[in-house]
């Protein structure tokens, strides 16, 4: 072999080595941006952080991903044995709430919560007594079987990237609206698939709620102590047919809302003051619950406030205006909601309301009602 | 036979005494020419009095008239300048004409706008309220809140409120 041929191999293996070293960082860069930026958005502050610089590409393979992995978060929110505290967080139009949870969750059973308020604003309130609840075993921070159907029909799920909750490594999922606003992120443990983090946003990319899980304990070594419910939902879930009647015998119930929010159920209570239709609405991702009686609001409600919403004076209970009440042709309508302040708004709108005539009208209703009491063939 | 003369015109007019009176209608009877006479005077008093009472619905007539007209304080002395003019006659009604019409004007309008006033406080009072007013109810807003809990999937959690209703656990345990 002549020198000039070996000159000339050793370059083209030199001229190798170093696109394959070329390819090999461009690789190990990629992986760690991947990484780094998974890792960013785990540490990012939650309240009013504007979700930033995170934003995979909508493919279909991260769409199928990200459902998969919600799918698994919400079967091991039931197939698991946990005990963990929560921190949620609300940010409301008018206020905000924060709690912390004890939460305890045996398998295939319902969760119990136990409740202490840390504090609202601007009404600073004190810590309040505990209270315990059962839950349906279906769902955790949101994710349920039946909400998951709903998702797809509105949003758009991708999977978002790595992150860690509380020294946990999860994976990121991501939950945009069809014009790619980000609605909600969720972090699942990588571990168990249990939700660790939620987040959502309305549509101005203002952070609405913040639910996150700190000391989890898996499995059911950490449920000594769990306290017994003493409050369950209302079982009369009424079906379909059930519905036909209540709307033939005049109760207003609409198949749907704005904001493509869909009745999913509706249960039926019998109080004092008569019966109570629960009427669940949800799109996947927000749920709107309206409770409906017969009757009126009385002309004082302590510890209510009456506010505006689109022209309509609602009485509203808590800082956030979560909870809003009003009466309107022979129905009293409560709505609490768990969705962007927009949505609610569009909500209340849509209901029934008593409109006000107005002076000449509140005269012209007057002379009319005279009349009818002037006249003796009546 | 004499006839009753002057004492006719006095019993139309009602001045007779009641012996006198008593005469003159037995006179009456009896006599042709002076029931005549006495059924032309009545006839004739009638018409009077009804000259009278439109003499009477014309000076309304031109007192009204003279509301209507500027009030203009040298109408009146142009008026009295003039000595076969017509405004002398009216200055003269115009002059006291307001000051008597007035007040029943008032009176009117005041008893109108009384009853309008009252009739709209009437129909403001009797339009407000609801159509069918119903049974009053206070939502047992906590109860809602935990049933909506369940349904989100969500831990219950119990916030800050004002406990609104002060029926906080009252279906609780509902069916």
């Amino acid at each position: 072999m002549s020198p000039l041929s070996l000159s000339l191999s050793s370059r083209r293996l030199t001229g190798g080595a170093v696109l394959l070293g070329l390819l090999g960082a461009a690789l190990a860069a990629l992986v760690l941006v991947d990484g780094w930026s998974g890792q960013s958005v785990a540490r990012r502050p939650g309240a009013g952080g504007a979700p930033g610089g995170l934003r995979p590409v909508g493919t279909a393979a991260s769409s199928r991903t990200g459902l998969r992995l919600l799918r698994e978060a919400a079967a091991a929110g039931v197939a698991t044995s946990y005990q963990g505290v929560q921190i949620v967080a609300w940010w409301g139009p008018h206020g905000t709430s924060t709690s912390v949870v004890q939460v305890w969750h045996e398998r295939d059973r319902s969760i119990l919560a136990q409740v202490t308020d840390m504090g609202s604003a601007p009404s600073a309130a004190a810590p309040q007594a505990s209270a315990a609840g059962a839950q349906d075993p279906d769902g955790i921070l949101g994710l349920s079987r039946q909400l998951l159907l709903l998702m797809p029909d509105n949003y758009q799920v991708t999977y978002a990237g790595r992150g860690s909750v509380d020294d946990r490594q999860a994976q990121i999922v991501d939950v945009l609206r069809p014009g790619g606003s980000l609605a909600a992120r969720y972090w699942l443990d990588t571990a168990t698939k249990l939700p660790l983090r939620r987040e959502t946003f309305d549509s101005r990319a203002r952070m609405i709620s913040e639910d996150v899980f700190i000391n989890l304990r898996i499995g059911a070594g950490g449920l000594h102590g769990m306290p017994v419910a003493d409050v369950r939902g209302w079982s009369s879930r009424l079906d379909s047919a059930q519905i036909a009647g209540l709307r033939a015998q005049g109760w207003p119930v609409p198949p749907r809302l704005p904001g493509n929010l869909i009745l999913i159920a509706a249960h039926q209570s019998a109080t004092a003051a008569g019966p109570v239709i629960d009427l669940d609405y949800s799109d996947g991702l927000s749920l709107v619950s309206v409770f409906l009686q017969r009757g009126e609001l009385p002309r004082a409600l302590p510890g209510w406030r009456e506010i505006t919403l689109r022209g309509s004076a609602v009485y509203s209970t808590d800082p956030d205006s979560r909870s809003l009440a009003w009466s309107a042709h022979g129905f009293v309508y409560t709505v609490i909601a768990e969705a962007p302040a927009a949505t609610v708004d569009q909500v209340v709108d849509s209901l029934p309301h008593d409109a006000r005539p107005g002076f000449w009208g509140r005269i012209a209703k007057g002379m009319r009602r005279l009349a009818s009491w002037a006249n003796p063939f009546r | 036979m004499s006839h009753l003369g002057q004492r006719l015109s006095a019993l139309i007019d009602g001045e007779l005494g009641h012996v006198e009176r008593d005469r003159v209608l037995v006179h009456l009877v009896r006599c042709e020419p002076c029931r005549a006479d006495a059924v032309a005077l009545r006839t004739l008093k009638r018409r009077m009095s009804a000259l009278g009472g439109a003499a009477a619905d014309s000076a309304l007539t031109h007192r009204l008239m003279g509301l209507a007209l500027p009030a203009d304080p040298l109408a009146d002395t142009r008026a009295t300048r003039g000595p076969g003019s017509f405004r002398p006659v009216m200055g003269s009604g115009s002059a006291a004409g307001p000051r008597e019409l007035r007040p029943s004007r008032v009176v009117v309008a005041g008893c109108f706008a009384f009853l309008l006033v009252g009739l709209g406080a009437a129909a403001f009072a009797a339009g407000g309220g609801a159509a069918e007013p119903g049974p009053q109810v206070t939502p047992a807003v906590d109860v809602f809140m935990v049933q909506h809990e369940i349904m989100t999937g969500v831990v219950p959690v119990t916030r800050p409120r004002p406990a609104p209703s002060g029926r906080q656990g009252a279906v609780l345990h509902a069916p």
